[in-house]
């Protein structure tokens, strides 16, 4: 015969208070991806921009 | 040996299906599929960027005059009052499609690339950071367009953002060579891009088979073979790939961002694998031996030796949670077409410690809730985990129906 074993409250409790302050980072992490999703304007130009090192134009130097 | 918690319970013990005396159960299910359907196509519709106005607004002292009246890019300009071209090219990258703007500039030896300008792409802040803080992007600046543009030849790409590297530049050679070809005449000597299959990418295989192999067999060579995958997978597919499966993977499927082979065959060996495990051993091996955050979990919980028990109910009410969760992830997913922003998982940030804002406070709550509960993420949180499972599920059920149906012709 197995043994069943039973749930104890206290783990519950622990697993419930992490469960909730997890949940409520990721409601924040939510939060945070709609601030960033407003601030997507509709023209986003250039994100990376990358120039070319400066040639010396000046043919004598 | 290492302990192995099966995150998916045995066969037959699967997770009961809520009951149905809920009555507004079918409501609130059709309701958020419609809702995600809607958001899908708003976002397909509001997001679509005018690539052109965009890059005459990254060149405003520029005349950019059209060369070919085409619908799809790659377009090429000629710059007005110069020998000037800009061409204008899209790519993959690792989030989704990337959209490039480079400026080829006649020389004595030919032409050099002038400016790069990447106008739209989908990668994670991390990402970006990392290939910064790499000086990816530098290694573009002032290059010959004949060059090569091919990584780890002419370009190397910063490790734990391999496949952002590929992508961005691949979009930049195709974009440069078509203007050097078609626009500054010079004949295409440069070397070909061959399929990238590499050391990586082989390694990436043979996890995989070890786990197939783990998968079918019992013993001590099975439980080896578990064993050189777990570290495998933490080291290689974590903190060096940084390649674990998230909701931004699944995302980005749904949406269409599917890699070409040739140029990331990591992603495809990985969907081959994960897919392949659930439909050939009816396993989810990914969960159980190929996710790195698994196994980082696993040793929070070594170390701290506890082992809370999560109660059966809870564990049923968790499931619930994760549905709503990844539905208000893909929400706001498919609400921006960019599939980083939903993705809530600490997986990136940990394997590349590259984080914004609320992200810093995700991992180390679910490292937390790991040294006290096995797989503390894993079961309650993780929304890969959970539909992996599900397609488990179907597997049995289609399995289920085979063998009926098979009985009952004979």
């Amino acid at each position: 015969m197995t043994k069943k074993r039973k749930d104890k409250p206290w783990h519950l409790k622990v697993t419930g208070t992490l469960s909730i302050v997890m949940l409520f980072l990721i409601f924040g992490f939510f939060y945070q991806s709609f601030e960033e999703m407003l601030k997507i304007a509709p023209l986003q130009v250039a994100i990376e921009r990358i120039n070319a090192p400066e040639v010396n134009k000046d043919p004598d130097n | 040996m290492t302990d192995f918690i099966n995150i998916n319970p045995p066969s037959g013990e699967l997770p009961e299906e809520p009951s149905k005396d809920f009555p507004w159960r079918g409501i609130v299910e059709g309701f958020a599929w419609v809702m995600l359907l809607a958001a899908f196509i708003i976002g397909q519709i509001a997001t679509r960027p005018d690539y052109e106005s965009m890059l005459k607004e990254a060149l405003p002292g520029d005349v950019l005059i059209r060369s070919e009246v085409n619908t799809t890019l790659p377009v090429v300009y000629q710059v007005e009052g110069s020998e000037d071209v800009v061409i204008m090219a899209e790519g993959e990258g690792y989030g989704g499609p990337l959209v490039v703007g480079v400026r080829a500039r006649k020389s004595d030896e030919g032409g050099r690339l002038a400016e790069v300008l990447m106008l739209s792409h989908k990668e994670s802040p991390a990402f970006m950071e990392r290939l910064r803080r790499g000086h990816f992007f530098k290694q573009f600046g002032g290059k010959d367009v004949s060059d090569d543009f091919i990584v780890n030849h002419d370009i190397d790409a910063v490790s734990g953002a391999t496949i952002s590297s590929r992508g961005f530049t691949s979009t930049v050679r195709e974009a440069v060579h078509l203007g050097a070809v078609n626009h500054l005449g010079l004949k295409p000597d440069w070397k070909q891009p061959g399929w990238v299959f590499g050391v990586e990418e082989a390694v990436l295989v043979m996890l995989f088979i070890l786990a197939f192999i783990a998968g079918y067999h019992n013993g001590k060579f099975a439980k080896t073979a578990k064993l050189i995958v777990m570290v495998g997978a933490l080291v290689f597919v974590g903190f060096y790939a940084n390649a674990s499966l998230s909701l931004a993977s699944i995302a980005g499927i749904l949406m269409g961002y599917i890699p070409a082979p040739q140029q990331h065959p990591m992603w495809w060996i990985m969907m081959i694998g994960v897919l392949g495990s659930i439909v050939i051993l009816g396993r989810n091996i990914y969960c159980q031996q190929i996710c790195p955050f698994m196994v980082v979990q696993d040793l929070a919980q070594k170390i701290s030796g506890v082992k809370l028990k999560i109660d059966s109910r809870f564990q049923k009410r968790a499931r619930t949670l994760i549905f709503f969760l990844s539905w208000v992830a893909l929400m706001l997913i498919f609400l921006t077409a960019h599939p980083a922003l939903g993705s809530y998982e600490p997986f990136a940030m940990m394997f590349s410690l590259e984080g914004l804002g609320i992200q810093w406070y995700i991992l180390p709550a679910s490292l937390l809730g790991s040294f006290f509960v096995p797989r503390f993420w894993c079961r309650l949180f993780c929304p890969v985990g959970l539909y992996l499972n599900e397609l488990v599920r179907l597997r049995r059920r289609v399995k289920g129906w085979f063998t009926k149906t098979r009985k009952q012709g004979s």
